[in-house]
């Protein structure tokens, strides 16, 4: 895999992110796909190389939100780090492992929105942002988890014996 | 022997990487940065358009398969509902005639928004939300290019969108009403009792700051009050559906579902000739358009 076509892979998945799978909503939330792709690529590779798909993603949401800049990057580069982190204290990820990082990143990430918003004067509850957007989206990250994994799973078996020339 | 360090050291950079992200993001978050999501917005928004087309296609087909029966009891209620309306509509028919006698009467002049708006509106379809869930933002494809301008209000033929809060060449963000640093003014219709409405993440907007002793009531009409200049005054925004009343409290809230379902919103109306009232005061008097 070249460089620049990781760049338009993951470009892709954030237009995909924030142009059809808005439109596929179920309560009002919609998952996060990059999210789960860092996510299970720290996983299956460690920390070390999902920080550059990490980042890369994290920088096409920022170009498509309307945020401040660098809040999505931010997201990720945790998600990445703190997957890194889980991936060293087993001896072999599993799809167990991937389903309770999902959730465990889903928190992450609304947790460093959120702070963001409440630092910027937006006035939350944040038990009803938790019952009515952290949880369901937790459900439909999941969801997104066990078709990404094992997707990428195999990809990490094609490309496992050559480190990518992105590492 | 010479694993270990290397180990320690692969560890420790993790940690610096992210507090000087952090440090970054804080720095470049002192001024907008607009030019590269313009760009990215030019180069990108042909995909999202297909991305977009493509989802509320899919939507459409998986909407179609419902239950029968649940189609039979929908087609009964729309049969009542249009009975309803139909007088209804008779009813308002005679109501707008009378109404455009009487200003034609008055010789009335003075800005009207509730008129104005429907004279200057460019049609935008949404192509991309924000990627996350917390924050409810909109793109739509019409921008500076198309004479958008940021504060803009944003409508639909059901009522208030939210405002146009950045604006690229070809392409501009909304605001919408639901976000939860979202605040309109707004009053009851019936009783011209006026309050703000705040958007709320993962909840219907509440209409704040309504005086403890006055009545409210499930069912009564939210709309615009035209205070502060932002909105027309008289746009539907959405309807009473829970009063929140607690004695010790300076103000009741009422809980608003919204006249615009935002989650299947496709295309909305920018306003474009929207004068605010300070604005006016400023610039030069103007024929106003009146269009019946």
């Amino acid at each position: 895999m070249m460089p620049y076509l990781l760049l338009l892979a993951l470009g892709l998945a954030a237009l995909v992110q924030v142009s059809l799978l808005p439109v596929l909503r179920v309560a009002g939330v919609s998952p996060n796909l990059t999210l789960m792709v860092i996510t299970a690529w720290a996983l299956l590779r460690g920390g070390r190389s999902a920080v550059i798909w990490a980042l890369v993603a994290g920088l096409w949401l920022d170009l498509l939100s309307g945020q401040w800049f660098g809040v999505y990057t931010l997201g990720l580069l945790t998600a990445a780090y703190l997957a890194g982190l889980a991936s060293q204290t087993v001896y072999r990820p599993s799809i167990w492992l991937a389903l309770g990082m999902a959730a465990a990143v889903t928190v992450v990430q609304a947790a460093i929105q959120l702070t963001l918003l409440l630092v910027s004067g937006s006035v939350l509850s944040l038990p009803e942002v938790a019952l009515r957007l952290v949880a369901p989206e937790i459900v439909y990250n999941s969801i997104v988890m066990l078709a990404v994994y094992p997707v990428l799973s195999w990809i990490n078996r094609m490309t496992g014996q050559e480190r990518l020339p992105v590492e | 022997m010479l694993q270990r360090p290397r180990a320690r050291r692969r560890i420790r950079w993790w940690p610096i990487v992210i507090v000087l992200l952090a440090a970054v993001v804080v720095l470049l978050n002192t001024r907008p940065i607009d030019t590269p999501r313009d760009l990215a917005a030019r180069l990108t928004l042909p995909i999202q358009r297909l991305l977009r087309e493509a989802g509320n296609e899919l939507r459409s087909a998986t909407g179609a398969v419902e239950d029968t029966t649940t189609l039979r009891e929908h087609a009964e209620q729309l049969e009542k509902t249009v009975a309803q309306l139909t007088v209804e509509n008779l009813r308002l028919k005679e109501v707008e005639a009378e109404n455009v006698r009487l200003r034609s009467l008055l010789q009335f002049r003075d800005v009207n928004p509730s008129i104005t708006y429907k004279g200057g509106q460019l049609v935008g379809r949404i192509v991309a939300n924000e990627p996350g869930n917390i924050v409810q933002s909109v793109l739509i494809d019409i921008g500076s290019n198309n004479g958008i301008e940021s504060g803009m209000p944003v409508v639909t033929e059901l009522g208030l969108v939210g405002r146009v809060t950045e604006v690229y060449s070809n392409a501009a963000r909304v605001l919408l009403i639901t976000d939860s640093s979202s605040n309109v003014n707004t009053m009851l219709q019936n009783t011209r009792l006026r309050g703000i409405l705040r958007g709320r993440a993962g909840q219907s907007p509440i209409m704040d700051y309504l005086p403890q002793d006055q009545p409210i009531l499930v069912g009564d009409i939210v709309v615009t009050s035209g205070e502060g200049g932002r909105f027309p005054i008289g746009i539907p925004v959405g309807q009473v559906v829970e009063v929140e009343q607690n004695d010790v409290e300076m103000f009741q809230q009422a809980v608003v579902r919204t006249t615009v379902d935002f989650d299947t919103l496709e295309t909305v109306l920018v306003v474009t000739n929207f004068v605010s009232p300070s604005e006016q005061l400023g610039a030069p008097q103007t024929e106003p358009e009146l269009q019946p």
